[in-house]
């Protein structure tokens, strides 16, 4: 039964196929069944079989006769137009030609073209909102294709309402609420949550024990709702913000045990000279140390603007507030649907963070600054600190990090050259556990002094630690180019990096974590008026693992070929990784990653409408190989040596649309196979449609999933859903969303029901 | 002698035979046309109502009603001028050679004009002023009992001051104001530059920066450029 649906599918996938596949190159109509509207310049309407091969876009400049050009008024490319009846007007120079056809959006139009006076008139009544394509053709006396012009355009419908501004005062803001409720296994699993404190023994000093305090529940395991509402106000060159979000999650409302997951923000800005900032912010100061970690406090941003705001001035900005709450160790009970689990998660301390940079420059000419950052964790009460040292070693963790940066740009920004260095000059590593070190009285006059840094071990003399730099820095620079030659823009980017053994901070969640040294070169090409995308991408990465160091190196390219509405587009992607140990040792590995992935899209004219179709296919291939260098006759030999087959991934991608002329119904179908090697392939399917209604005020999109999933690794089982969404617009202000998914996996469901409402006013 | 002949000759041939490519002639074409608006034949006689890609021929004076807009693109420069309501002007510029200055009375109202770089001058005059300007955009207001307002947003206006016979520039972010009593150039408002902005082209992008979770809507207005 299984082969059989599995056959069904594949025949399904080779009818689509055949379907997609683009038509020979044909007509300007896109397929041998459109009916060419033509129409000669005495505006004689007739039909004609599909037009001749067409040779060339642009004029020739032999030794033809001439020809005529068409240069198009109304609308030129890209054009906004606010009404449904549209009026192609274009200019036409030179003899008349033979004969005319035009073809809008793919189909051949089938109302006469009008020539009068040198003037090319095309009505086009009733257009829907969108994007559309026309295409005039001018024949010759033997049918062949004398010359084509193309022009898009927008039709927005009704026109936006520009409000116009009064005085200097200007207020503006919006609103959403968001509710969900989630049932069956989508709802939350934490059922209750019990703080974890350590009590003494009435008259046994010597022994303490940890225990539970009374336990909290989730306001709900099935409702997650969230509301915003942001506004701003503006007068003159005051500028003032405002920004709350709350969550249902949020420790205000239900769960004490989490970080809090409300929002809140307020900016006073006075020109582009003085802004004050308040509550959740999320500062950028250096890439390598402050580069967008939550700081719930206040930020202050003095600049000294000397031109337009963008050049010439220097800055200050600094922040400070606190990066996490801290969350008391705790007992959380969970609902794993097939009976409870209970975790005991361990207290983690609250952070302050306090950031300063000072910069000059900016825009794309120049930008220098400098960075300082220190954050430090709480350390609680003595309980706690008895608990955590118990648990993790001395707290609290210090760090302070420093650094500059530099970026110069050259030919008007098209060519950037940075660099970026940044050092932790004091860390207390969670890694290195508790500081008991002796000898810490030698640097207790330093405000930098600790033991478990090796950077200052370096500087106190200990020359087996390397050096000061290297190991406490990370630092990139490179070069970025943009550069537009005549028919092609070339785009390059240099990249070396180096992350030091000791560098850290705690205002960078994003930092790598092995260190080493590395480099990583892009090159881009963009040609043939944005039609061909070439991208090839080589990196080269030594980590310091420790006691040995490991190469890593990428290969990775790309070509993409997108050449316009109703002509077949293509991509390719793949890439090569290789991991291997260098210098030698008892044993080597080699670890090699391969993927590919190849796909289009095309779409053509089909009955009464047309169809949009895609496939993509991925491919991945692993191998992890190790071997030893001892002798195969030793004990430790080659065969002791544990071996990991390959794997192999595949997985196929496809998706049809078809969309009816002058209406936006639009049924589509979409199939994915994917095979992991491991566990036996799926087949998943989804049928659905989408449509408008009451005047394209209101969008339904609705579909129909059925497929497999993975039961145990040799069986699967079948998968049963579907998943409706309707967005209704009320006026121009407000709209509101409901959606609903109901996937029933085995004796399993998930389900999911929500409302979204958005209002600016 | 005779080989410089020789080479005199071969280069009047050279270039009698390749033909310079034919210019596009300038036509003023109706970009956007809303509420009442009217073409007045020179005579002032006939009134013909005014679509989107009509031709606007030299010499026609163009008239907007109550809620009026029109938009003219020029061809094939992209120079633009819009019409707000209750307005009335006259349109003058050569078709044959694009490279002459085009000449608007304005007699009231309130004109919009955007002059890109590869467009020729603009001259406007109305009862207190006469203005040029290459490369720049900027609103012309006039109220022949009163006063003209002239607000800069690109590039600089040469205003001219018909009562006292004064010349001056008003650049970027300046406002000036024309009347019998002379002509006083001041900074422009926020609120008086977006007066300045063209309607055309407008796409609305939502952006959500995470960097401070601040939620705004882009307004781009952009030019398509031949």
């Amino acid at each position: 039964m299984k082969a059989i649906s599995s056959l069904g599918l594949l025949a399904l996938l080779s009818v689509t196929w055949a379907q997609v596949a683009p038509p020979p190159q044909v007509s300007a109509g896109d397929g041998k069944d459109s009916v060419v509207a033509e129409t000669r310049p005495d505006s004689a309407v007739s039909t004609a079989p599909a037009a001749p091969e067409e040779a060339e876009e642009e004029e020739d400049e032999g030794a033809k006769p001439p020809q005529a050009s068409l240069a198009f008024l109304i609308p030129a490319e890209g054009d906004v137009i606010y009404a449904e009846d549209v009026r192609i007007v274009a200019y036409v120079q030179g003899p008349s030609p033979s004969a005319m056809l035009a073809v809008l959006d793919g189909y051949s139009l089938d109302r006469p073209l009008r020539l009068e006076e040198g003037m090319l008139t095309v009505e086009l009544p009733g257009m829907r909102p969108g994007v559309h394509e026309i295409k005039v053709v001018f024949l010759d006396e033997r049918q062949q294709i004398q010359m084509s012009r193309t022009v898009r355009f927008f039709v927005r419908v009704p026109e936006p309402h520009h409000k116009p501004a009064k005085g200097a005062l200007r207020q503006f803001g919006r609103a959403l609420a968001q509710m969900d409720w989630k049932g069956a296994e989508a709802k939350g699993q934490v059922m209750r949550q019990s703080e974890l404190k350590i009590q003494r023994m009435p008259g046994a000093p010597a022994y303490d024990s940890l225990v539970r305090k009374s336990g909290q529940s989730p306001l709900s395991q099935n409702i997650d709702g969230a509301t915003e509402v942001s506004y701003t106000v503006k007068y003159d060159r005051f500028e003032s913000f405002l920004k709350g979000l709350l969550r249902a999650d949020d420790p205000l409302f239900s769960q004490s045990f989490r970080q809090p997951s409300n929002r809140f923000s307020g900016r006073i800005a006075y020109g582009p000279w003085l802004t004050v900032r308040g509550g959740d912010l999320y500062p950028v100061y250096n890439n390598l140390i402050l580069n967008g970690t939550r700081v719930r406090g206040g930020e202050v941003n003095v600049a000294a603007v000397t031109d337009d705001g963008e050049k010439h001035w220097l800055y200050a900005k600094a922040v400070t507030g606190e990066t996490k709450i801290e969350i008391p160790a705790y007992v959380a009970e969970y609902d794993t649907g097939n009976g409870k689990r209970m975790d005991t998660v361990s207290r983690s301390p609250g952070q302050n963070l306090t950031a300063i940079r000072l910069g000059a420059g900016g825009g794309e000419h120049f930008d220098l600054g400098f960075t300082i950052m220190k954050a430090s964790e709480t350390s609680g009460d003595s309980i706690d600190r008895v608990l955590n040292d118990s648990l993790h070693g001395v707290r609290p963790i210090e760090n302070l990090a420093t650094g500059l940066d530099l970026r110069v740009g050259l030919w008007d920004g098209r060519i950037q050259a940075f660099g970026t260095w940044a050092s932790s000059l004091y860390t207390r590593d969670r890694s290195l556990g508790a500081d008991t070190s002796k000898g810490m009285d030698q640097f207790e006059n330093l405000f930098v002094a600790n033991l478990t840094t090796r950077g200052w071990q370096y500087l106190a003399g200990n020359k087996d630690i390397p050096g000061f730099i290297d190991v406490n820095s990370a630092y990139e620079a490179g070069l970025t180019t943009s550069l537009p030659f005549s028919g092609m823009v070339a785009e390059t980017e240099f990249r070396y990096s180096h992350l030091g053994l000791e560098y850290h901070s705690e205002g960078n969640p994003f930092l790598g974590t092995n260190p080493g040294d590395g480099w990583n070169l892009q090159q881009r090409l963009v040609v043939l008026d944005n039609r061909l995308f070439l991208g090839v991408e080589v990196e080269n990465f030594v980590e310091e693992l420790g006691f040995y160091k490991q190469d890593e190196r990428a290969l990775k390219g790309e070509i993409r070929f997108l050449p316009g509405a109703y002509r077949p587009a293509f991509w390719v992607n793949g890439g090569l990784t290789s991991r291997a140990p260098r210098g030698n040792y008892p044993y080597q590995f080699n670890q090699e990653f391969a993927q590919i992935n190849v796909g289009g899209f095309h779409q053509i004219n089909l009955g009464p409408g047309k169809l949009h179709g895609s496939v993509l296919y991925g491919f991945t291939r692993g191998e992890l190989d190790l071997k030893s260098n001892l002798p195969p006759d030793t004990a430790n030999g080659t065969d002791t040596l544990l071996s990991f087959p390959v794997s192999l991934t595949h997985i196929v991608n496809t998706s049809m649309q078809y969309k009816f002329r002058g209406s936006d119904f639009a049924p589509k179908l979409s199939y994915t196979f994917a095979s992991n090697g491991v566990q036996e392939p799926t087949h998943n399917l989804a049928l659905g449609f989408q449509n408008t209604y009451f005047s394209q005020q209101m969008r339904v999109d609705c579909d129909l999933i059925v497929g497999q999933y993975p039961k145990t690794v040799r069986e699967n089982d079948l998968s049963l859903g579907e998943n409706l969404t309707v967005v209704l617009r009320l006026g121009g202000d407000q709209s509101v969303r409901l959606r609903e998914k109901w996937v029933q996996y085995g004796d399993r469901a998930s389900i999911i029901a929500g409302a979204y409402y958005e209002v600016f006013f | 002698m005779s080989r410089a002949a020789f080479f005199l000759a071969l280069f009047s041939v050279l270039a009698w035979g390749k033909k310079a490519p034919p210019r596009d002639p300038s036509m003023a074409v109706v970009r956007q046309s809303a509420g009442e608006v009217r073409s007045l034949d020179k005579d002032t006689s006939v009134a013909a109502e005014v679509k989107l890609g009509d031709v606007i021929a030299s010499g026609r004076t163009l008239v907007t009603g109550e809620n009026g807009l029109l938009v003219l693109r020029f061809h094939p420069d992209f120079g633009r001028i819009e019409a707000r309501a209750k307005t009335r002007f006259l349109l003058g510029y050569s078709r044959a050679d694009s490279a002459k200055p085009r000449r608007i009375r304005l007699d009231e109202g309130q004109l919009v004009f955007g002059i890109p770089k590869q467009s020729p001058s603009v001259q406007a005059e109305d009862t207190h002023s006469r203005l040029k300007a290459d490369n720049a955009r900027f609103s012309f207001a006039s109220d022949p009992k009163i006063q003209s307002t002239i607000v800069v947003l690109d590039g600089a206006v040469e205003v001219h001051n018909r009562s006292k016979d004064i010349t001056s520039t008003v650049r970027r972010g300046q406002k000036a104001v024309s009347d019998v009593d002379g002509l006083r150039v001041s900074d422009a408002s926020d609120g008086e530059l977006e007066q300045v902005g063209l309607r055309q082209n407008v796409m609305e992008v939502d952006f959500w920066n995470p960097e401070n979770e601040e939620f705004s809507t882009l307004e781009v207005e952009y030019e398509s450029n031949f």
